[in-house]
C-alpha cells in the first residue's frame, strides 16, 4: 500500500478507470510477493535521496515491476530544482536515445506486415542512399585501402547499407559526437542547421559518407534517425503518426511524443542542475518549442509509467491490454543479439563487455564478463539525459529509471542493476 | 522454494544421495596418505542440500606433539581468503558504493600512474632488469582485481617482474594494507590489464578497496557483515582468543614450508590483513561460508549477498576475449574464472569430475574447496601439506563424485 500511495494519485486514477484488464497488468503487488526484499529496495530510495541531496541528480523516478507487477515506485528530489518543485510521479523526461527502441518497434511493426524487410538496401525506401560512399581512411575500417595515415578516399561500400544495419548501428553511419572524420563531417557540413523534417535530414546525411564499410562495425549513430524516415516512407505518415496509432495510443502511452505543446503537460517537463545541464556541450532542450524533425534515435519524452508499459508489453511477447503490437516470435528476434562476430568501431562500444546488440536494444551475451549483475538475454539502453532501462526476460522483470542529469548515466546504468538485483532475493519466486 | 533460512545441520550419506561405502573409500584413502607420512592429518566436510554427509579428522593436528586431528582444528587458509575478500567486496556493490567497472586509481590514487613493464631483450645474465615502461591501454578496474586480469602478479613466478615482487618481501613483511598498497603501487605491472589472468596480489589490493570504500579495517567489514552474521567464529587475520591457540593445525616434515619458508605463526598479533592469503579457519566455518553461496547468499535467514549477485560472481568472466596471461593458468583446462573464484566450463576437457558451473579455490598450504550448485554440494579439505594441493584435489574430487551414486536425490 505504501508504494501505491507513493505512485501518485494520478497513476491509480487512470489505473481505476480504465477497469480490471488493466488492473492485472502493471498493477502493484507487495515486494515480497514479487521476491523482492522491501529492506534492500529501501536502500535504493536512501542512495538516490542522498545523491540529491548531494546535488548529484536533481531528482528521479525509478519503476520495478516483475511478472506483470510493480514492485517499486518512487520518486525523489525535484521535478525542476531551481523552482522547487517536487518530482511527481508523472514528470515528463527527455528520453533521447531511449527513443530508439520506440522507433525500432514502430519499424518491426512493418516487418510483421510485410512491408519492410531486414534485408532491403536502405536504398529501396530512401534513394538519397543510392550513391553512398565509404570514407575509406578511418583506422577503424578493416578493409581501408587508403591506409591509416594516406590520404582519405571515397570508396564504393562492399555491401549497400540495410535496414538490419540501421537497426543494430552497423550500418557504417556515425554521431557527430564521435572522434573519426566522418562525425568531424557531421558537425562541420550543418547537417543540423535550422528547422528540418526526417526528409530533409536523410538528403543532409546521405550527402556525407559513411564512416565504416556496412556490416563491419558496430558504430553508435544517427542510424535510428534514418530508420524513423524508412518508417515514414513506407507507412506514408509521419514518424509520429505512426508510432501514435500503432504503439502509443494502443499502450496507453499518452505522454509519450516528440514535443510537449499541452500546456497541463508543459509544468511536468522535468528539468537539470545548472550544474550538469548539457548533453555533448548543448543545453537539454526545450521540448515545448514544436520544430518539425521527429527524430527517431533521440527525439522522444516521456514518463517512467508511460516507458514501463512500453517494457512490459515487450517482456509480455508484444501485448498489453489485450492489445497486440508484435508477435512474440518477432520480439525474441529483435531481442536476440545480431552481432555475431561483429565487433566494435574505433569509438566507444556502448554495450560494454559480454553484451551484443539486437534490433533497436544492447542484448547481453554472458552472465559474467559484464561489469554489471544481470541475466544473459537481458536486453537495454539508456538516454544522453542519463534514463535507464532494462528488460530481464528470464527473471521477468523490467526497470525503467527517469532522471535528467546528462553526466550520471553511466554511473546509474552501473549502480541500477547492482542494486537491484542485490534486491532480489527470492529471484524463483 | 528460498533456501535463504537453510543452515547447515546433520545428515547421513544416504539422506542426499552418498554411498556411505565410497565415502568410507575417501576415509581410508585419506587415513593412508596420514600412514605414508603425505600428510600430518586432514578434516574433510561434505555437505548437500545443506546436510552434512561426511565430516571427518584423521591423522595429527601437530604431529610433533603426537596430539591427534580434532574437527575444530584451525588451518591457514592462505588463498582461501580470497572468495571471502570478494564477497566483502561485493556487498558494497550490492549497496551502491563500488562499481566493478571503475578503475581501481578511483579508490587507491596510488595506481594512477601504473605503467607496464616490458623487460628489455637481449638483457645480460646476473645483470639487474632493464625495463621499459609503458601506458596501460586501459586502467586496471575493481572487475580486473576480483578475476586476475588486472596486470599485477606474485613473486613466486619466473619471470622479470615476479622478481621485483620478490625482492620487495611482500610475504615475509608485516604491513598493513595501505603501506602494502603503497609499495606494489611502485612496481610495474606484469602485462596490460585485461589483456589476461595471470595469479596475483589483486586480492589483496581488493582488501585495501573494501577499506577505503567502507572506511573500516578489512577484518571490521568482514566481521560485521560476514564472518559474525553467518556465524565464522574462527575465522580470522589472527587467533586472538588464548583458548583457541591449541588449535592450530601445524605441518609436518617433509613438507613443512609453504612457497620455501615456516609458516607464519597466526597466534600473534600483525598489522597485515591480506585479503588474498592472511586468515586462518576451520572446516565447519568454512562449510558454512561455503553454504551461504549455495544458498543464494543467506545462512538461516541472514543474508550476506543476493542470490542474482552470488550467480554473477560465479559465472565466468573471462569469456572469449581473455586467455592465460604470461605465467600459470591454475585454474585448469575446461576452468574459467568468476568473480573470487575459477569456474567450470565445461563437463569434459577438466582432469577432475564435476559439474558445468563448479566453483572452487584453494589455499597454499593445500586447503581446498568447490561448490557444485547443479547438484547443490560442497566439499572442503582442511590440511596443512603445501606440496600436496594439487594432487590430493583431483584425487578428490574423483573419489567425492565417485561416492554420489544418486545424483538425482
Amino acid at each position: 500500500m505504501r508504494y501505491m500511495m507513493r505512485a501518485g494519485l494520478g497513476v491509480l486514477l487512470v489505473l481505476g478507470f480504465i477497469g480490471s484488464a488493466l488492473a492485472q497488468e502493471l498493477g502493484y503487488a507487495e515486494p515480497e510477493e514479487l521476491g523482492f526484499s522491501k529492506d534492500r529496495l529501501a536502500r535504493i530510495t536512501d542512495t538516490l535521496k542522498a545523491d540529491v541531496d548531494h546535488h548529484v541528480i536533481p531528482g528521479a523516478a525509478l519503476i520495478i515491476a516483475r511478472h506483470g507487477k510493480i514492485a517499486y515506485f518512487d520518486t525523489v528530489g525535484w521535478l525542476d530544482p531551481d523552482k522547487k518543485i517536487p518530482m511527481p510521479s508523472d514528470g515528463i523526461f527527455r528520453l533521447f536515445s531511449m527513443s530508439k527502441a520506440i522507433t525500432s518497434v514502430a519499424a518491426m511493426i512493418l516487418v510483421e506486415e510485410g512491408k519492410l524487410f531486414l534485408n532491403d538496401p536502405i536504398a529501396k525506401y530512401l534513394p538519397q542512399f543510392g550513391h553512398v560512399k565509404v570514407l575509406s581512411a578511418t583506422k577503424a575500417d578493416p578493409h581501408a585501402v587508403g591506409g591509416d595515415t594516406g590520404n582519405p578516399a571515397l570508396v564504393a561500400p562492399n555491401r549497400p547499407p540495410t535496414i538490419q544495419d540501421l537497426l543494430r548501428h552497423t550500418a557504417g553511419l556515425t554521431y557527430g559526437f564521435w572522434g573519426d572524420p566522418v562525425a568531424k563531417m557531421y558537425r562541420d557540413n550543418g547537417l543540423f542547421g535550422g528547422d528540418y523534417d526526417n526528409a530533409e535530414f536523410v538528403t543532409r546525411i546521405a550527402k556525407l559518407p559513411l564512416a565504416f564499410q556496412p556490416g563491419t562495425v558496430w558504430n553508435y549513430s544517427n542510424g535510428t534517425d534514418v530508420l524513423g524516415r524508412v518508417v515514414e516512407v513506407v507507412s506514408g505518415k509521419s514518424l509520429y503518426r505512426f508510432e501514435k496509432e500503432n504503439i502509443l495510443d494502443p499502450l496507453g502511452m499518452t505522454d509519450t511524443g516528440f514535443y510537449v505543446t499541452d500546456p497541463a503537460k508543459k509544468i511536468r517537463i522535468a528539468q537539470g542542475l545548472d550544474t550538469d545541464s548539457k548533453v555533448f556541450g548543448f543545453p537539454l532542450f526545450n521540448p515545448t518549442i514544436a520544430g518539425k524533425w521527429e527524430a527517431g534515435g533521440q527525439g522522444m519524452e516521456g514518463t517512467a509509467i508511460d516507458y514501463a508499459r512500453f517494457l512490459q508489453m515487450l517482456l509480455y511477447g508484444g501485448k498489453l491490454d489485450g492489445h497486440r503490437i508484435l508477435s512474440p516470435e518477432t520480439v525474441k528476434l529483435m531481442t536476440a543479439d545480431h552481432l555475431g562476430k561483429i565487433g566494435p568501431s574505433t569509438n566507444l562500444y556502448l554495450p560494454g563487455p559480454g553484451t551484443g546488440f539486437g534490433l533497436g536494444f544492447a542484448v547481453r551475451r554472458s552472465e559474467g564478463v559484464a561489469t554489471i549483475a544481470g541475466s544473459p538475454g537481458n536486453y537495454f539502453w539508456g538516454g544522453a539525459a542519463g534514463t535507464q532501462f532494462w528488460n530481464d526476460p528470464k527473471l521477468d522483470m523490467l526497470v525503467v529509471f527517469m532522471v535528467q542529469a546528462p553526466n550520471q548515466g553511466p554511473h546509474y546504468a552501473a549502480l541500477l542493476p547492482n542494486m537491484v538485483y542485490a534486491a532480489l532475493t527470492e529471484p524463483e519466486k | 522454494m528460498s533456501h535463504a533460512q537453510r543452515g547447515l545441520d546433520e545428515g547421513s550419506p544416504e539422506q542426499v544421495g552418498f554411498s556411505r561405502d565410497r565415502l568410507q573409500r575417501l576415509t581410508d584413502e585419506l587415513r593412508g596418505e596420514v600412514e605414508t607420512g603425505q600428510l600430518p592429518g586432514a578434516t574433510m566436510l561434505i555437505a548437500r542440500h545443506g546436510k552434512i554427509a561426511y565430516f571427518e579428522a584423521v591423522g595429527y593436528r601437530d604431529k610433533a606433539a603426537k596430539s591427534p586431528m580434532t574437527k575444530d582444528a584451525i588451518f591457514r587458509i592462505y588463498s582461501m581468503s580470497k572468495p571471502i575478500t570478494t564477497v566483502a567486496a561485493m556487498i558494497l556493490v550490492e549497496q551502491g558504493k563500488l562499481l566493478l567497472e571503475n578503475p581501481v586509481a578511483a579508490y587507491l590514487p596510488q595506481f594512477a600512474e601504473a605503467r607496464v613493464g616490458i623487460p628489455r631483450p637481449g638483457m645480460m645474465a646476473g645483470m639487474p632488469p632493464v625495463m621499459d615502461l609503458i601506458p596501460c591501454g586501459r586502467p586496471m578496474t575493481v572487475q580486473d582485481l576480483m578475476r586476475h586480469t588486472s596486470g599485477l602478479t606474485y613473486g613466486f613466478f619466473d619471470t622479470a617482474i615476479s622478481k621485483l615482487y620478490r625482492d620487495a618481501n611482500f610475504f615475509g613483511a608485516d604491513l598493513t594494507n595501505a603501506e602494502f598498497v603503497e609499495a606494489l603501487a611502485k612496481l610495474p605491472l606484469a602485462f596490460q590489464p585485461g589483456a589476461g589472468w595471470n595469479y596475483s596480489h589483486a586480492t589483496d589490493v581488493l582488501g585495501h578497496v573494501v577499506e577505503m570504500v567502507s572506511g573500516k579495517s578489512l577484518y571490521d567489514w568482514e566481521q560485521a557483515h560476514i564472518l559474525e552474521p553467518l556465524g565464522m567464529s574462527d575465522t580470522s587475520f589472527c587467533i586472538a582468543d588464548k583458548a583457541k591457540h591449541g588449535r592450530v593445525a601445524e605441518p609436518a616434515p617433509p613438507d613443512h614450508l609453504v612457497g620455501g619458508a615456516p609458516p607464519y605463526d597466526p597466534r600473534q598479533t600483525l598489522k597485515s590483513q591480506m585479503g588474498g592469503q592472511g586468515m586462518q579457519s576451520t572446516a565447519l566455518d568454512y562449510a558454512r561460508f561455503l553454504q551461504t553461496l549455495l544458498n543464494g547468499g543467506a545462512l538461516e535467514g541472514k543474508r550476506v549477498l543476493g542470490p542474482e549477485t552470488v550467480a554473477y560472481m560465479t559465472a565466468d568472466h573471462l569469456g572469449h576475449d581473455i586467455g592465460p596471461g604470461p605465467t600459470w593458468y591454475i585454474p585448469g583446462p575446461g576452468y574459467g574464472f568468476g568473480l573470487g573464484f575459477a569456474v567450470r566450463r565445461t563437463a569434459g576437457e577438466a582432469v577432475h569430475a564435476g559439474s558445468v558451473g563448479n566453483f572452487h579455490w584453494s589455499g597454499a598450504a593445500g586447503t581446498l574447496f568447490w561448490c557444485d550448485p547443479r547438484r547443490d554440494f560442497f566439499a572442503v579439505l582442511m590440511v596443512q601439506a603445501s606440496m600436496q594441493l594439487f594432487r590430493l584435489e583431483s584425487k578428490l574430487r574423483n573419489m567425492v563424485y565417485a561416492a554420489l551414486v544418486e545424483p538425482e536425490k
